[in-house]
């Protein structure tokens, strides 16, 4: 009897065995990029964040446990790029967002023309980040740029001013480049979300003698609230990662203060050619990274819609 | 069918997959962990560091002549195929040479790699990687890390005649092709010029001013004169990106004639000797700053300027002066696109007429020495093609011509650090073309120094603390004084030696980080 009773149990948990292997075959395709690309350079970063690692340095790299963590706290310019990373993220990120919704709104109208709007709203998406650089440092230059020229033309400065070099400004203009090249997206997902609102709502809410601005209010931005969760974390992100307006519009400066994290990181791997470092300050954004999305996605749960994660 | 589903369930596998990924990860970081072992070996001490600054010392105004006797290159035992690391510039050039010297050369094969405009980085991973290529550029800071890392070989410990080249080349170039460490030659020229006062002629006339600036006091009086009567806003302009050392050396030059053990920051142990009231670089610093704070002939946008920019500055006529031009941008800054074309022209640098210059070199990787006998052969074959005298691709240091370095300033108009290179007349008529004076430019060639990349000598930390001639990025000296452009900091005596303390605190603390 007990033989027969395992019989059955056995042949199911060779079965199951067979299954899992042939899923985990399968998934090979997969998880090997998954593996190559993501987790093993992330892996890597997180090995040589612990290890003192400068290739310039006539010391060998060694195990150097939470040294590198120490060194940055302990550093000026590293605290700067975090604080010139938080200005950063505070001024683009309402930007992105009302500047998209702005947008989504008008291109949501009926009115003649709306369709080439609605191509010139996504223009800036379809050109290299560097070229759009290029263009706003060009456009603020202090000895040839436009914007100088437009400024002494209609009287308001008396001589060409080195915007760049003035750090408030320069903040503004890398903020504005990078929102110039990051507002597109938004405004496309803002904009699904305005098209697939039952028009029955608006019908309803006029209905009830709600005017223009209650209706925005109680069908349109509830409606959007999800989506412009979304839209925050993309801003979010985006203003942490951004590199190339700062390396082609400032390098950081003047005197670092356009110096962002992802600026910061590059220097420290390119430049100073000190890993561990540069290992370090990945792990600390990937980490800031990920309270920022749980933050969000927490909050994202107190909405109408659930995202799964 | 029921119990399997239970069984398999999406929980369970993607629990059994994610424990996998965790352990792989952390068994992995474990044995990364262990191989990292054994720790911290220091390569070199404060003894050996006195030991390489005396070298130093003596290998200056050495006799060049080499004891060693002409050798003859025996043929190679088997087919050797060469790798000749470059970065992204006349790529095309680079080729053409290879495919030249291949031509002539059947029983080996030269191959170019492109490493691109992370040129640094690229290289020095590919040590990391144990895969460095044969032979590639060195600028300074770069020679200087593969000379102390011992990445890189000394070619004289090889062929000892390749000392001969030392006399072709200017004498205030000649230290630098001598490895600090060894007092051997580490390898040839590929291009070298100096940094050259350029200014713009036309705008000097215009001013009613007859002659270039004597001294750096004139040139402050000049700059007035030429803004005040609207010519020019501001007349003073300089490379900030990669020529933000050499800006300063320029200006203690012209104040201080560099004599035999003349040191502007540090002693012969590496310790800042320029944080105080009235050193060089004090008074280099106060001289800058009075024209941006006091007689505003110098914009706070100076920071802008990188190569092309002061470039099209100088040649649109939006600055008069810069004390740290490269000097084959002179042919830029004169294009016939530009306004001021055919007005900029230099001088030697005013004061003492001294000058830095920017060297580069090819160097051999020890890897491929150590490779054997036929390699070596077959890498001098190439570096004295690239960097020497051939006659039809094969070495001919008596009768041959320096190919590839004619062909760099025919072509590009891009300098040299040897005399028959420099002096040769077609070449003269070359830089006369491209509106740059030969007689001027010949006459900056004989008062070099090599101060800027000897003082006393590079360090491995020296490139990330004062900025990389190689990268446009780093340096965080160049950020702290960029504080006083913005009025972050106020221009004063207090101040600017709160600035020189700083920096010498922060050249201090990586002298310390890295050992010595």
């Amino acid at each position: 009897m007990l033989k027969t009773g395992r019989e059955p149990r056995r042949r199911l948990e060779c079965k199951v065995a067979s299954k899992t292997v042939t899923l985990l075959i399968c998934l090979i395709p997969a998880l090997t990029p998954l593996f190559l690309f993501g987790f093993y350079p992330l892996a890597y970063a997180f090995y040589l964040s612990f290890t003192f690692y400068n290739l310039k340095s006539p010391i060998e790299p060694y195990f150097y446990g939470l040294g590198n963590y120490g060194d940055l706290a302990n550093d000026p310019v590293f605290i700067r790029a975090l604080q010139s990373t938080g200005l950063f993220a505070l001024i683009t990120v309402p930007l992105i967002t009302l500047i998209s919704l702005g947008q989504a709104l008008l291109l949501a109208s009926q009115f003649k023309g709306v369709k080439y709007l609605q191509v010139l709203a996504l223009l800036p998406w379809g050109i290299p980040l560097v070229v759009s650089s290029s263009v706003y440092r060009l456009f603020f230059d202090f000895n040839f740029g436009l914007f100088n020229d437009l400024m002494v033309k209609l009287g308001l400065i008396k001589q060409y001013v080195s915007w760049l070099s003035i750090p408030w400004p320069a903040m503004f203009i890398v903020a504005l480049a990078h929102v110039w090249v990051n507002t597109p997206l938004p405004t496309l997902l803002i904009l699904a979300g305005i098209q697939s609102i039952p028009k029955e709502l608006y019908e309803a809410a006029m209905i009830d003698g709600a005017k223009t601005f209650s209706r925005f209010r109680m069908v349109t931005w509830n409606w959007l609230r999800p989506i412009m969760l979304i839209v925050l974390v993309y801003s979010s992100l985006s203003a942490l990662w951004c590199f190339d307006p700062i390396y082609v519009i400032t390098a950081g400066g003047p005197a670092d203060f356009t110096k962002l994290i992802t600026f910061y990181t590059y220097e420290k791997m390119f430049s100073y050619l000190n890993f561990g470092q540069a290992g370090a300050i990945t792990i600390l954004v990937l980490g800031l990274t990920g309270l920022l999305i749980y933050a969000y996605f927490r909050a994202l749960r107190l909405g109408r819609v659930r995202l799964r994660v | 069918m029921g119990q399997e589903k239970n069984v398999v369930s999406r929980r369970t596998f993607l629990g059994t997959v994610g424990g996998l990924a965790v352990a792989t990860v952390v068994g992995w970081g474990l044995a990364g962990y262990y191989a990292s072992q054994p720790p911290r070996e220091v390569v070199r001490t404060v003894t050996q560091t006195q030991t390489v600054t005396q070298t130093v010392t003596q290998t200056v105004g050495v006799t060049t002549t080499a004891p060693a006797t002409t050798t003859t290159l025996p043929p190679l035992s088997k087919f050797v195929d060469i790798e000749w690391g470059i970065w992204s510039w006349g790529v095309e050039l680079c080729n053409d040479n290879a495919r030249i010297f291949n031509q002539n050369n059947p029983d080996m094969k030269l191959h170019v790699t492109d490493l691109g405009a992370n040129y640094m980085a690229n290289l020095f991973a590919r040590y990391a990687a144990g895969d460095p290529p044969d032979i590639y550029y060195a600028t300074p800071d770069i020679a200087y890390v593969v000379q102390y890392r011992k990445w890189a070989a000394d070619i004289e410990d090889y062929f000892p005649e390749a000392r001969r080249y030392l006399d072709d080349i200017y004498p205030g170039m000649r230290e630098f092709y001598i490895n600090p460490f060894t007092g051997k030659v580490h390898g040839l020229c590929y291009w070298a010029g100096p940094y050259v006062f350029a200014y713009n002629k036309r705008h000097l006339t215009e001013a009613g001013i007859g002659a270039p600036p004597k001294d750096y006091d004139e040139v402050a009086e000049q700059a007035k004169i030429i803004k005040q009567k609207g010519i020019c806003e501001y007349p003073i302009g300089a490379l900030w990106s990669w020529g933000f050392p050499a800006l300063w050396y320029m200006i203690m030059l012209g104040y201080h004639e560099p004599k035999p053990g003349t040191r502007f920051l540090f002693d012969e142990d590496l310790n800042p000797i320029f944080d105080d009231k009235g050193t060089p670089f004090f008074e280099a610093i106060k001289w800058f700053l009075e024209r941006v704070v006091v007689d505003k002939t110098i914009s706070p946008g100076i920071r802008e300027y990188d190569e092309s920019g002061i470039t099209t500055a100088l040649g649109s006529g939006t600055v008069t002066f810069c004390p740290n031009f490269p000097d084959y941008d002179i042919a830029g800054a004169n294009v016939p696109e530009l306004k001021e074309s055919g007005n900029i022209t230099m001088c030697l640098n005013p004061g003492t007429g001294y000058a830095v210059y920017h060297p580069t070199n090819y160097s051999i990787s020890t890897r491929c020495m150590e490779k054997g006998k036929d390699n070596q052969i077959a890498v001098w074959r190439v570096m004295q093609f690239l960097g020497g005298k051939t006659t039809n691709a094969k070495p001919d240091f008596e009768k041959g011509e320096y190919f590839v370095c004619n062909r760099l300033i025919r072509q590009y108009g891009v300098t040299s650090a040897y005399r028959p290179v420099m002096e040769d007349p077609t070449n003269k008529e070359v830089l006369r073309k491209l509106k740059i004076d030969p007689d001027l430019l010949l006459a900056q060639y004989e008062k070099l120094t090599t101060i800027l990349w000897r003082d006393p000598v590079l360090t491995p930390w020296w490139a990330d603390w004062f900025s990389s001639p190689s990268s446009e990025a780093g340096g965080r000296v160049k950020p702290k004084f960029e504080e006083f452009l913005t009025g972050a900091r106020s221009y004063s005596d207090t101040e600017i030696l709160n600035f020189l303390k700083e920096i010498a605190e922060d050249w201090k603390r990586a002298k310390k980080e890295a050992g010595m």
